[in-house]
């Protein structure tokens, strides 16, 4: 079996520096790397005339594609198996179970009391991060996808793959506009059809609030108003003012959680992505060999942080006061009790 | 000195600085996780969970300094 | 945060599909997920007992069987000890009585032939002495007559002999 793969992971190398060294390789025009998800098409509006963005009405870009087709999955769990269990677990019934089960194992021994409670959240978190980094990785999601002109009078959509339809001029060798993601050089724009959903910022965001939101609200639903009292402390009291500043610089990391959640995950997965054409970039076939294995650690791991995080800030934020019982009680905090 | 020529230096910098602390840091979250599952081999299970943990958390943060870098780099920002 | 790709309309619509997945997953994956997990585990901890208390059972039973056993064995050899005494004693009351029969029979016999004997005798005396008294007033008579002397005795010697 061993051999086996190692034969072909030769035969792959070996075809891939045929390849390379006959000039089907990346060039520096298709390093086409935009934060920013593309519009596949621009609801109830116009295209923008750089092609990257819409000018007028919803974009619908290619991370909401990805987004939907991942809820597809979800939802077909969901109904596949949520509502056809068996008693004896078989088959694909048995991986979500075994996530679910170990997920809300971890979940409890954060806070045992609240898990039923705060449950679904981190998990769905899990889920759809989960399915949708690792779709993200399967060959092809970044790569086929259409054409767009960037000048302004070509500013429809071509639907078409790349490197068939488009009749630009070839600047550069024959062999070279073969290469996926190739739109004919300057003047064209390639849209993926797929994009991975975390490497959108809206996705990640939406994902973000709700997440702290939804912290704070158990927060203030377990300690009612005396949840605030963590971050407004009485300046002249027991703690002193250093404490209130420290209240204030909480609050504050409470709100720039949001922006980190997003940040995380948004930079793991759309960084990961970048490095990955960069290396194809500089050795293409070879070099982002061992960096796609990466990513795969990366996809998950980032799922189960983003996951993990939301069930542990909200332990802490129905627990009341974090890791300040030392600093002994003031007025506020006794009404939270 | 021409807006490209900044633009690659603010990318260097970003990406070089930035990964300057999270190294150290993942040194030693894994240097500290293997000397407690060293001193503590039943407890390796949960050590590699929080070590996974406090890798990505860490790791995080070379992230941001990339993704910026990038952004800085190819003229998104 | 146009070149970072924010877009409110996005945004928002990003959030409601959040929630649903939410909700949805929620209510239609992780309740009966969880559900049945912990159903599982009731199932085997009900099973598990269950094995258990049939292991006690029969285990029990097996003591039981063996202490029946034990005293049915004791119970029996009782019986045939108390069977073997009750023998032996009627053995030796049979043999006594069998004993103090054969005692009385031999008694009285001896004594119907005692009895016999006694009147046999008593008889034969009387014969005798009725004899004895023919034979004299017999031989008184012949004496008398002097004559049939040695004819009376040998008359009377032959009744003799003829009535024994």
């Amino acid at each position: 079996m061993r051999n086996r793969i190692l034969t072909v992971l030769g035969i792959l190398a070996v075809i891939g520096a045929i390849m390379y060294f006959l000039g089907i390789r990346m060039t520096k025009d298709d390093l086409h790397i935009s934060a920013a998800a593309e519009p596949l098409l621009c609801i109830a509006g116009k295209l923008a005339d750089s092609g990257e963005t819409c000018a007028t009405g919803v974009p619908f870009t290619n991370a909401v594609l990805m987004t939907i087709l991942v809820d597809v999955i979800l939802v077909g769990i969901a109904f596949g198996v949520g509502q056809r269990l068996q008693a004896v677990p078989r088959g694909f019934q048995n991986i979500i179970e075994f996530l679910i089960e170990f997920f809300y194992d971890f979940a409890r021994g954060v806070d045992k009391k609240n898990v039923g409670k705060f449950f679904a959240l981190p998990m769905t978190i899990l889920f759809f991060f989960l399915f949708g980094n690792m779709l993200a990785l399967v060959p092809g999601v970044g790569s086929i996808g259409m054409c767009r002109a960037e000048a302004p009078v070509a500013a429809t959509e071509a639907g078409a793959t790349a490197a068939t339809e488009k009749a630009a001029p070839p600047a550069t060798p024959l062999l070279v506009q073969r290469f996926p993601a190739y739109c004919g050089g300057k003047g064209w724009l390639f849209i993926p059809y797929l994009r991975a959903p975390a490497a959108d910022l809206n996705v990640t965001f939406a994902f973000a609030l709700v997440a702290v939101f939804m912290v704070e609200f158990w927060g203030f639903q377990a300690l009612g108003i005396g949840y605030l009292g963590k971050f407004f402390i009485n300046p002249f009291g027991k703690q002193g003012a250093i404490m209130t500043f420290v209240g204030i610089l909480e609050l504050f990391s409470e709100i720039m959680r949001i922006v980190a959640f997003a940040f995380r995950i948004f930079g793991n997965i759309f960084g990961g992505e970048v490095v990955l054409a960069v290396m194809a970039f500089l050795f293409a076939y070879l070099l982002p060999v061992p960096f796609y294995g990466l990513e795969v650690f990366v996809a998950f791991i980032q799922a189960v942080i983003f996951a993990v995080l939301t069930v542990v800030f909200a332990g802490l934020a129905v627990q009341g006061h974090g890791g300040d019982e030392d600093h002994g009680h003031t007025t506020n905090e006794a009404v939270a009790h | 000195m021409s807006d490209h020529a900044a633009q690659l230096i603010g990318m260097a910098l970003a990406i070089g600085i930035g990964a300057v602390g999270p190294g150290a840091g993942i040194g030693v979250i894994f240097g500290a996780a293997i000397e407690a599952m060293g001193r503590n081999p039943e407890a390796e299970g949960l050590v590699r969970t929080y070590m996974f943990l406090g890798f990505a958390l860490t790791e995080a943060l070379f992230i941001f300094g990339l993704v910026f870098g990038l952004l800085i780099g190819f003229g998104i920002l | 945060m146009e070149k970072l790709g924010i877009n409110w309309g996005l945004l928002i619509a990003q959030l409601f599909n959040v929630i649903f997945l939410v909700w949805l997953l929620g209510q239609f994956l992780y309740k009966p997920i969880l559900n049945m997990l912990s159903e599982r585990t009731r199932r085997v901890q009900d099973s598990l007992s269950a094995a258990d208390q049939v292991k006690q059972q029969l285990a029990n039973a097996k003591k039981d069987y063996e202490a029946e056993l034990i005293k049915a064995r004791q119970e029996a050899a009782k019986i045939v000890t108390q069977a073997q005494d009750r023998a032996k004693s009627q053995e030796a009351e049979i043999i006594a009585q069998a004993r103090r029969e054969a005692d009385r029979i031999r008694d009285e016999a001896r004594t119907t032939a005692s009895q016999e004997r006694d009147t046999l005798l008593s008889d034969a005396k009387g014969k005798i002495a009725e004899l004895v008294t023919l034979t004299a007033t017999r031989v008184l008579g012949a004496e008398l007559q002097a004559k049939g002397h040695e004819k009376l005795i040998a008359e009377s010697l032959a009744a003799l002999d003829r009535r024994n």
